[in-house]
């Protein structure tokens, strides 16, 4: 599944459809989503 | 696939393990303070819900509710339990990262969907076909993705098959 930013109780994520573009510098491919670094996203 | 998640404020202090998905009847059978659940056709094991968890493991008093991934050595724990309970099924500890950074290689329209993208999804030495309805999805962009074995805030656990919802006709 790909997650929208809502569907993981991210802060301030956006209250309608849509998934997360992560910046290219957030994270290696493959890596575990830093949830506590995905709070800053919105 | 192990999939636990814990809840005080909202369940009590139990701990709840999910194996499989329950696709039928269940068989709930309860001995000492754990309560295994099975298919009632084929008995498979769907999974344990340990009550007075935080007995067995105190960390859990500082765990957030939701999704708790186990370590080996807190299921190597909870599988002696089992067994002084009397239950033979034994859990398999499963720590890899459920939400993970993905890479979108292409996509293209769904045959059968007006708003649905068939993805291919490059995440740790493996490519998944995920389906998508998001209205911005795009290639070449990285994405967050839960894999099998995710729990969604929501409660919703995406189990193995679910993200491929399309098969190329071969």
């Amino acid at each position: 599944m790909i997650c929208a930013g809502r569907e993981l109780n991210l802060a301030n994520a956006p209250q309608k459809p849509g998934c997360v573009i992560l910046p290219d510098d957030f994270g290696a491919t493959g890596d575990a989503f830093d949830f506590e670094k995905g709070n800053h996203l919105f | 696939m192990l999939i636990a998640s814990y809840n005080k404020a909202g369940m009590g202090d139990v701990l709840v393990t999910m194996v499989a998905p329950t696709t039928g009847e269940q068989v709930v059978t309860t001995k000492d303070d754990v309560t295994q659940m099975t298919l009632a056709d084929n008995g498979q094991l769907l999974g344990y819900n340990f009550f007075n968890a935080s007995a067995l493991l105190p960390e859990l008093a500082d765990q957030a509710a939701g999704q708790v991934v186990l370590t080996a050595a807190q299921v190597a724990t909870l599988n002696d339990h089992l067994a002084s309970a009397g239950f033979d099924a034994q859990l398999v500890a499963d720590e890899t990262p459920k939400f993970v950074i993905g890479y979108v290689e292409s996509m293209e329209a769904h045959p059968k969907s007006d708003h649905l993208q068939i993805t291919q999804v490059q995440v740790d030495g493996e490519t998944l076909q995920i389906v998508c309805g998001s209205p911005n999805i795009t290639d070449n962009v990285k994405v967050i993705v839960a894999k099998p074995g995710a729990m969604m805030p929501s409660g919703q656990v995406i189990w193995p098959g679910e993200l491929v919802a399309y098969q190329v006709p071969g």
